[in-house]
C-alpha cells in the first residue's frame, strides 16, 4: 500500500513547487523504471483519491514505463532486464548490476494558462 | 505534537520539515518504453520537472545518514516478513555486545511498544515508531526519533522496520547497511517472490536453523536464490533462540563497524 504514500508525496511536491496555482494543474506525467516497486494501476488508484479529497479535478495521470538496464560484472556486458531473475544473456551469470530501471520521477506538468 | 519543534502538527504531515530540501535534478537519456502516451492540450504550459518522487524522502535519509556518521554510530536497517525473528535477534544481540558497545534500536510497528518492552527488557534504550496505517518506516520517520536517542557517541543503531517484505524496500531510512532477516520456516522461494527488498539487501540472515532437523527445506535452495537476485550479499545462518551462529552475525557487526568507521 506503498503507493498511497508516493500519491501523497507527488501532491506535496507539486503544491510546493506551484503554491496557490495548484488548482491550474491539469496533467502530471511520470516516468515509472521497468523495475521500480509499484504497482501503476494501485499508484493511478489512490491518486485519483488523493485528487478528490484535495477537490483538484481534471488532472491527468500519465505513466511512462522506461526500460531497466544492468552491467555483467563478469563479461562486462550492458543488457537490458525485465526482471530482477534475469541473467547476463552472453555469460549467463547472475553477477550483473541494476544500473537504470527504479526511478520515480515526475518528468512533467501540465497547467492551465 | 511534534517533538521536534513543538508545533501542532504530527510528524506525518506533509509540509512539516526542519530543513531546507532541494528538488532532484534526474538527468537521463533513455529509450520509453510506452504504456501512457504524453499529448500536451493546447490550452496548456508544459513543465518540466524531472524531480524525483522520493526527493523528500532521500533528503530526510540524507540528514539522518549525516547525524549517524556525525555520532559514529553504524545504522543498520532490519527488514523481514512478520516473525521472521528480528526482535528475537535483536535481544541476542544486546545480550552479546551491550556490555562494551553502546545499541540504540528505532522500533517500527503499525500499533504497540510490545517489542520496544522487550528491547529494554534486554538491556538497550528502544525508541518506538507507531506508523499506524502506514505499512513502511520512512526517513521523516526516523528523523523524528533522533533526537530522542541517548546522546552516547559510537556504536550501533539498529532500525526494526515494520514487518513487511514490499514496501521498506523503496524507502531509504539513511541506514548505512540493510540487513533481510529470513526464517527457514519461510518458503525457499521467498528472494524470487521479492526480489526487491533481497536485491537492496548487504546481508541475508537466515534464522530459525534450530528447526532445521523438523522440517522439509532446502536451506542451499534458498541461499542459490538469495544469489540469483543478488551476487554480492552476504549470506549467514544462524538460531536466535538458540544463539548458533550469533558470534558470525556480532563479528560481521564489528567488521563493518571497522570499515564504515576505521579507527584513526
Amino acid at each position: 500500500m506503498h503507493e498511497l504514500s508516493l500519491g501523497t508525496n507527488i501532491i506535496s511536491i507539486l503544491k510546493q513547487r506551484l503554491g496557490k496555482d495548484i488548482n491550474l494543474l491539469r496533467a502530471i506525467n511520470l516516468a515509472v523504471g521497468e523495475l521500480a516497486n509499484v504497482d501503476i494501476d494501485s499508484l493511478k488508484f489512490w491518486f485519483n483519491t488523493i485528487l478528490k479529497e484535495e477537490k483538484l479535478y481534471n488532472v491527468k495521470l500519465t505513466v511512462v514505463i522506461t526500460p531497466a538496464m544492468a552491467m555483467c560484472i563478469t563479461c562486462g556486458l550492458q543488457f537490458n532486464v525485465h526482471s530482477y531473475m534475469d541473467t547476463c544473456p552472453k555469460c549467463h551469470n547472475c553477477t550483473r548490476d541494476i544500473t537504470s530501471g527504479c526511478e520515480l520521477i515526475i518528468e512533467s506538468i501540465e497547467v492551465n494558462q | 505534537m511534534c517533538v521536534t519543534c513543538g508545533c501542532g502538527q504530527d510528524s506525518q504531515s506533509e509540509n512539516h520539515h526542519h530543513n531546507e530540501f532541494y528538488a532532484h535534478n534526474h538527468e537521463h537519456q533513455h529509450e520509453h518504453i510506452h504504456t501512457d502516451v504524453y499529448n500536451v492540450s493546447p490550452n496548456n504550459t508544459l513543465l518540466k520537472l524531472e524531480q524525483s518522487i522520493l526527493a523528500k524522502n532521500d533528503d530526510f535519509a540524507k540528514l539522518n545518514l549525516s547525524y549517524f556518521n556525525s555520532e559514529h554510530k553504524v545504522a543498520l536497517n532490519l527488514v523481514s516478513s512478520p516473525g521472521a525473528g528480528k526482535t528475537s535477534l535483536l535481544e541476542q544481540t544486546i545480550k552479546h555486545l551491550a556490555a562494551k558497545h553502546s545499541l540504540v534500536v528505532i522500533e517500527g510497528d503499525q500499533h504497540t511498544s510490545l517489542d520496544t518492552k522487550r528491547i529494554e527488557m534486554a538491556g538497550a534504550y528502544a525508541y518506538q515508531i507507531n506508523t499506524g496505517k502506514s505499512c513502511h518506516l520512512d526517513a521523516h520517520m526516523v528523523n523524528h526519533a533522533l533526537p530522542h536517542l541517548p546522546k552516547i557517541y559510537g556504536g550501533f543503531v539498529f532500525i526494526e522496520n515494520v514487518g513487511n517484505l514490499i514496501c521498506p524496500s523503496l524507502f531509504d531510512l539513511g541506514e548505512h547497511l540493510r540487513v533481510v532477516v529470513i526464517s527457514v520456516t519461510e518458503g525457499e522461494d521467498k528472494p524470487l517472490k521479492y526480489p526487491d527488498m533481497f536485491y537492496s539487501a548487504h546481508l541475508v540472515i537466515i534464522n530459525k536453523i534450530d528447526l532445521l532437523p523438523h522440517i522439509k527445506f532446502d536451506i542451499e535452495q534458498l541461499e542459490d536464490n538469495i544469489k540469483q537476485i543478488n551476487h554480492k550479499t552476504q549470506i549467514l545462518r544462524l538460531s536466535a533462540a538458540t544463539t548458533d551462529g550469533i558470534s558470525h552475525w556480532t563479528n560481521w557487526l564489528l567488521l563493518m563497524q571497522g570499515n564504515i568507521f576505521p579507527p584513526s
